[in-house]
């Protein structure tokens, strides 16, 4: 078929698979680059579907819109962000970072290996990469250039551990995948722990080889005293909670996802209000404040991809797209790698958000079709959405950086291949060995 | 005209404030009752889920107003960052005008939705309320929306500087995401 022709098929609506996905595919990827706010080119591209191609009413969207941000599930998402909110105001992360420096601070390359893990735990507090960022990140990275290390290393190694934040419960990629997707957040949240905890030990050897091949230049802490181990313990106590409420709730079976988002805000409000008596009334009402406008402009994107998502399989366009990869009985490692792929490449350049709302519908008949465990695939989709945040060109992670830590952007991205490439090995072991993530889902009370 | 719209623009900041800060606290108080009831007492609030379903929808729709204000949408700006000014101008009023006329659209047919739920009276199973009451935030919250898009593009058209919104000059605004 000539190009003409094609374009003549686009103007015309004519209702076929390549024509239509060209035609939405085109108008989302051309306003994105004009750099429209993120909801205008689902909500067009739905319209353009709609009005064009389907010739039908357009009401649709608004019902869908709605249909999209309703699951119970959502919850969560607020919850957890207004928990991570009132402890980064507050200790928390000063006291878990001060727990982990006082058991590893004197090793050598004890202060990268500290960022690791305290970014892990973190990640456990928080539900989100970039506020692990700028948590752990302002107060490491000083740290880590007074000893010596290069700024280009530190600043990979903030970006970097903080995906694993991504990985490690809660994790708002999660809930919105498991939405999405209609997998249980649950089972998702317990398969993330290892691929996390993997990944944090990656980093760490890496970390450790990089700190010997820099040889004297690096000075090492002074080894802490049983003394203030116990202090820098008694201090972390009460953060340390937090994972025992989720990991522990979830794994056990005795709270939902979104119950033990609430229990947290819960938690923090106790430890941070009445505790450290760090928070006053109006802290609490800016925390709401800011926790409402993340959250809606996170849910008016899930609302409009669900209106988009909505209407591509309303024309089966991800069936007729899929059907060429021959997907159909391929081995499920293929079937994971294209998905991981797909994933990869999408969260280079878009918003990882908007890459899942658009993509999950697409692959999830197929996921469903194979016999692939669709909590593998979920874990390897966040660990794409996390890897793609810290990934040149448009990682939002890189942004974040570039504006706490006021870099240019040449200079942020320097140091970050070798955490790359460690970031696809774990791609691979996830595909060829699913257990690491599928191993401690399957052993818990579900 | 101008003044008219700006008038508007204040007494709308103050809404969707109160409802933000309000609904996620309501949220909030009403998730926790509902899990500590679980497990304190054996028993969950009857309409938990309802009232976290409406007050979600009510953060979405008013928060996005309230975010577009403050100029913290997310925009993938990599390309846009190499336009020189005159032209970043250019766009960025194509951008605020059009994206006010798509939200003005969207508000018109939500309109329709609120009507159409009305007219079949659905209430809501647990709380027996009327579901187009709430919903009713869902115009509301386009409709302030749109208006922040077209006072945007109004001071483009009549100011030095590109504006975000009628509070935001580009360049103020930290890198926003999720």
């Amino acid at each position: 078929m000539g190009f003409f022709e094609f374009l003549g098929d686009i103007v015309a609506g004519e209702l076929d698979t390549y024509v239509i996905t060209v035609a939405l595919v085109g108008t989302m990827v051309v306003l994105l680059f004009l750099s429209y706010p993120m909801v205008v080119p689902l909500a067009v591209a739905t319209l353009v579907g709609l009005v064009h191609f389907s010739d039908s009413d357009t009401g649709v969207i608004i019902q869908q819109m709605v249909t999209g941000i309703s699951p119970n599930a959502l919850i969560a998402v607020p919850m957890f962000i207004l928990a991570a909110d009132i402890m980064a105001r507050g200790h928390t992360a000063n006291n878990l970072l001060g727990l982990i420096q006082a058991y590893f601070g004197h090793r050598r390359a004890g202060l990268p290996i500290t960022t690791c893990i305290a970014c892990t735990l973190f990640g456990s507090v928080s539900g989100s990469t970039q506020a692990t960022v700028v948590s752990i990140g302002q107060i490491m990275r000083p740290k880590l250039l007074k000893a010596g290390y290069k700024d280009s290393f530190a600043m990979a190694l903030i970006i970097n551990a903080s995906d694993i934040a991504f990985l490690i419960p809660p994790s708002i990629g999660m809930i919105l995948y498991g939405t999405l997707s209609n997998t249980s957040v649950g089972e998702l949240f317990i398969a993330g722990i290892g691929p996390g905890i993997v990944l944090a030990l990656m980093f760490s050897v890496y970390c450790y080889f990089y700190s010997v091949a820099q040889g004297d230049s690096i000075t090492l802490l002074p080894k802490a005293t049983p003394a203030e181990r116990l202090a820098a313990f008694r201090k972390a106590l009460l953060p340390l909670g937090f994972p025992l409420l989720i990991v522990g709730g979830i794994y056990s079976g005795a709270v939902t996802p979104t119950e033990a988002a609430s229990l947290s805000v819960l938690y923090a409000l106790i430890v941070e209000v009445f505790i450290y008596r760090e928070l006053k009334l109006a802290d609490v009402l800016d925390s709401a404040l800011s926790t409402g406008l993340i959250t809606a402009v996170v849910f008016i994107l899930v609302g409009a991809g669900q209106a988009f998502s909505w209407y591509i399989s309303f024309e089966q366009v991800p069936q007729g797209l899929l059907e060429p990869l021959n997907l159909d009985g391929a081995s499920d490692e293929y079937i994971l790698f294209v998905i991981a792929l797909c994933f990869f490449i999408g969260c280079m350049f878009v918003d990882s958000l908007v890459v899942l709302v658009i993509l999950t519908p697409i692959f999830v008949p197929i996921v469903e079709a194979s016999g692939l465990d669709p909590v593998l695939v979920g874990v390897m989709v966040t660990l794409q959405m996390a890897i793609g945040s810290a990934t040149p060109p448009f990682g939002c992670d890189i942004f974040t950086a570039i504006a706490i830590f006021n870099r240019p952007y040449m200079a942020v991205i320097r140091g970050t291949l070798p955490f790359f490439l460690i970031l696809f090995a774990m791609t691979a072991l996830l595909i060829y060995v699913p257990g690491v993530a599928l191993l401690l889902r399957d052993l818990a009370a579900f | 005209m101008k003044t008219l719209l700006l008038a508007l623009s204040k007494g709308t900041e103050l809404i969707e404030k109160t409802v933000v800060i309000l609904a996620i606290l309501l949220m909030m108080l009403n998730s926790t009752t509902n899990a500590i009831g679980r497990y304190g007492f054996g028993k969950s609030l009857f309409f938990s889920e309802e009232l976290n379903q409406f007050l979600i929808v009510a953060v979405t729709f008013v928060g996005f107003a309230y975010a577009v204000r403050k100029g913290r949408n997310i925009r993938m700006t990599a390309l846009y960052d190499t336009f020189p000014p005159r032209v970043k101008k250019a766009v960025m009023t194509l951008i605020t005008l059009t994206t006010g006329l798509l939200l003005a659209f969207l508000a018109y047919e939500s309109v329709f939705y609120v009507l159409e739920i009305k007219a079949i009276n659905r209430l809501s199973p647990a709380l027996q309320m009327p579901v187009y009451l709430i919903y009713s935030v869902i115009p509301v919250g386009l409709a302030m929306a749109s208006l922040q898009f077209i006072i945007a593009f109004l001071m483009n058209l009549t100011h030095e500087g590109i504006w975000l919104s009628y509070e935001v000059e580009e360049g103020e605004t930290e890198n926003s995401g999720v």
